[in-house]
């Protein structure tokens, strides 16, 4: 809405969605994040580069996961979190938000974490106001630092991103409704990873070539000749009119189970963002070695520290005097 | 006769047949003679070089928020938009609160209309409370002065209803507008269905949800005969049914809107609510396809759908916002920036080169082409939009002088404190628009001057 009127104070940086970021900067992430795995290991400290800063958490959707993940990144790095509880009640209208937000700034917060039910919340946040805003899920839109994470987990396993040039990954499940994919889909394709999605009719996107995907209604047809199978969970509470699907014909056609499991390539890899439906999109145990799921609960954190660092940044901000500098 | 004589001098007037370099004279409330030079001595006159001299503008789509919202809206604000974008007339949808849906309030809401300073006429409902269950009364309102009936806002999904509508239209020679949605289809959508909807993971409502609505209303005014409107035509497959149905001579006529002409959905990728609409903004291979059907001549009209919200019901999460954009002071811009975006078309290169050229173009500098296309808009906006509303109206002797001067190449950007609307979901802010509202006359009456406001 004030879109068009110039901004004097140059806006802070955030991080709604993945096209925020160039592919330079992802790099950049990658190798911060890779950093703090080092310092964890070594040392389990890390520099306290967000002394004296205050991140604010604000859950409009109920997450316990994300949210300590988040909070345990930014307090790695010294800042202050604060968790603002947000009744579903106040936000079920949607009119509050921005009040909200105002509330947040007036706070002094500088970054706030933003989880909504509804797409799109988290760039509206940043266009109202000047916190540098991180979207930790908005509907069916985008879950960038989840996406972040997976793919430093996958630069991990694969030995450097450049190494993901022409991998296939099958993402497997309720497509249309997971934010997780689209995220996935919009990073991996700038690395050259050829994605696949997978799932019944009533799951896909309208056309899954506007995410840069192929798409398939057949896993079986697909589970030979992956490098990584990426199960979504799948969630009941998400779908908005139900689906046409049991879940016996799903679990039928797009379980990993143990016949699937044995046509997977013996160097292929399956990852969840958890937490895992067993017995759902998942019924086999999975070898330890190709298993990233406990790694990417792990490199989550480590990826979001790198994301606090990195938007909290003077580069990022256009200059502005900041209170730490970074020495990661 | 003592009042002052008017001449407007110098500009290209809007002819059934294309725009000529002629001449007006206007005395009193009406045109007295129109030809190549008048005679000027005694008279006013009313420069009109380099611009396009109209019948003032009819809007078959207003949201007028009266009675009910003048937080949105009042008829003063709204008046003053028309008279700035080149308005003579407005057809306020029935969607108010209270619904238009009864003889007693339509006759209550039309007596206060009257005080506008242009003619604003209301619509009824098709149903009461336009809750799709049961139909108004249509011959108490009929009877009381309702000329168009629609549930504008929400299609009308029963079949059995939307027979009998046309059934009462048929005996009462009044007109249904149809908002043609499917309401199952458009369950839950905010935006088009496409791949800017799948990238931002919103509900998209597809374009058959429209033209599937068109295709079961065309074989319902076969069977009842009857007139019918479509309103804010947004579907390639709906532009060939209503060619089709007009083919066959049944009585149909479809309106488009300047924003389904100018914006298209990628225009949504930052989730900015303003161009949140129903309708939702199309593909931009659809956008282009009615840009070129309208210059093409397959609507009768260009109306606004103008729709004025408070903020803060768009200053919500997306799918939660208002749908609707105001739009009627900008109406002739966007839409005639929309008409000047595709190259000429080959049939458009060949016709009356040298008709146009020769006696066109030396008052208005614009390409052949684009004098026709301007021609076309026009006719549109003027005579066409009150073809639909069962007028006629016309640049000739004895006519009331209802008059706009366009120039048609000026470019400004758009800005929301220009507009003279309550509200502020503007779409064209920070656009640049092509076509400036340079003066206006109601009933001979000069009421805009030099862009300005003037009575």
């Amino acid at each position: 809405m004030n879109r068009l009127i110039s901004d004097p104070v140059p806006r802070r940086r955030s991080l709604t969605q993945i096209s925020d970021l160039s592919d330079t900067e992802v790099l950049e992430l990658v190798e911060r994040a890779e950093t703090y795995r080092q310092m964890e290991e070594n040392t389990k400290r890390f520099s306290d580069v967000l002394k004296d800063f205050v991140v604010a958490t604000l859950f409009f959707e109920g997450s316990t996961r994300t949210r300590l993940s988040f909070t345990l990144a930014a307090e790695r790095l010294g800042a202050r979190v604060i968790d603002l509880g947000v009744s579903m009640s106040s936000v079920s209208k949607g009119e509050s938000l921005k009040d909200t937000c105002d509330t947040v700034s007036a706070l002094g917060a500088d970054a706030v974490v933003v989880r909504h039910p509804n797409e799109g919340a988290p760039l509206q946040i940043a266009s109202w106001t000047n916190l540098a805003v991180v979207n930790a899920g908005d509907g069916c839109h985008e879950h960038p630092t989840q996406a972040l994470g997976d793919l430093f987990s996958l630069s991990s396993a694969f030995g450097g991103v450049k190494n993901l040039s022409a991998k296939r990954v099958a993402i497997v499940g309720d497509i249309l409704h997971s934010r997780v994919a689209r995220s996935l889909c919009s990073l991996l394709g700038r690395f050259g990873v050829s994605v696949v999605l997978v799932g019944p009719p009533d799951m896909m996107v309208d056309r899954p070539s506007a995410l840069g995907a192929e798409f398939s209604y057949d896993l079986d047809e697909v589970v030979g000749e992956v490098d990584v199978l990426y199960l979504l969970r799948i969630q009941r509470e998400r779908i908005r009119g139900g689906y046409n699907s049991s879940i016996e014909s799903y679990t039928k056609r797009f379980q990993l189970d143990q016949k699937r499991y044995q046509k997977m390539p013996s160097t292929s890899i399956v990852m969840h963002p958890g937490p895992v439906n067993r017995g759902v999109e998942l019924a086999v145990k999975v070898a330890e070695e190709r298993s990233l799921i406990a790694e990417q609960v792990r490199n989550g954190v480590l990826m979001r520290m790198a994301v606090f660092s990195k938007i909290l940044d003077t580069a990022w901000i256009g200059g502005q005097p900041q209170k730490g500098a970074f020495h990661g | 006769m003592s009042e002052e004589k008017i001449v407007i001098k110098g500009g290209l007037v809007l002819r059934p047949d294309g725009l000529h370099p002629l001449d007006i004279a206007i005395q009193g409330e009406v045109i007295t003679e129109v030809a190549p030079e008048i005679d000027s001595t005694d008279s006013r006159v009313v420069d009109a070089g380099g611009c396009v001299v109209s019948t003032s503008f009819y809007d078959t789509h207003t949201h007028s928020r009266f009675p009910g919202d003048p937080e949105a809206e009042t008829i003063d604000n709204l008046s003053e938009q028309a008279l700035l974008g080149g308005y003579q007339y407005l057809l306020a949808m029935a969607n108010t609160e209270p619904t238009i849906d009864s003889a007693s309030i339509w006759k209550a809401v039309s007596d206060e209309l009257k005080r506008a300073p242009i003619e604003i006429e209301q619509a009824a409902s098709i149903t009461v409370g336009r809750k799709g269950e049961r139909l108004v009364d249509f011959v108490s309102l009929a009877e009381a002065g309702a000329n168009f009936f629609t549930d504008d806002g929400t299609g009308l999904g029963s079949t059995k209803l939307m027979y009998e509508a046309l059934k009462m239209s048929d005996l009462l020679g009044v007109t249904i507008g149809q908002h043609a949605q499917d309401p199952f289809l458009f369950d839950g959508a905010s935006m088009n269905l496409g791949a800017t909807s799948v990238r931002l993971g919103l509900i998209g409502e597809p374009e058959v949800s429209e033209s599937s609505m068109v295709a079961r209303d065309i074989e319902l005014l076969k069977a009842t005969g009857g007139r019918l409107h479509v309103l804010h035509v947004s579907a390639r497959e709906s532009i060939n049914l209503i060619r089709a149905a007009r083919g066959e001579g049944l009585r149909i006529s479809a309106e488009v809107t300047p924003h389904h002409l100018l914006l298209n959905d990628s225009m949504l990728e930052g989730f900015d609510t303003s161009f949140k609409v129903n309708p939702p903004l199309r593909s931009r291979s659809t956008q282009m396809a009615l840009v070129a059907s309208a210059i093409r001549g397959d609507f009768d009209a260009v109306a606004s759908d103008h729709a004025p919200h408070p903020y803060h019901t768009k200053q919500r999460p997306f799918s939660q916002a208002s749908f609707g954009m105001i739009g009627l002071q900008s109406a002739f811009l966007a839409s005639w920036s929309a008409f000047l975006e595709p190259p000429a078309f080959p049939p458009e290169m060949n016709i009356g080169a040298e008709h146009w050229s020769q006696r066109a173009t030396t008052r208005v500098a614009l390409e052949p082409f684009e004098l026709q296309r301007l021609h076309r808009l026009l006719e549109m906006m003027g005579p066409g939009a009150a073809r639909v509303v069962g007028r006629r109206i016309a640049i000739e002797p004895n006519a009331l002088a209802s008059i706009v001067v366009c120039d048609p190449t000026t470019e400004s950007v758009g800005r929301i404190d220009e507009i003279a609307s309550n509200s502020t979901n503007f779409p064209y802010q920070g656009r640049n628009l092509k076509g400036r509202i340079v003066a206006g006359f109601i009933r001979g009456k000069e009421i805009l001057k030099e862009g300005k406001l003037w009575f």
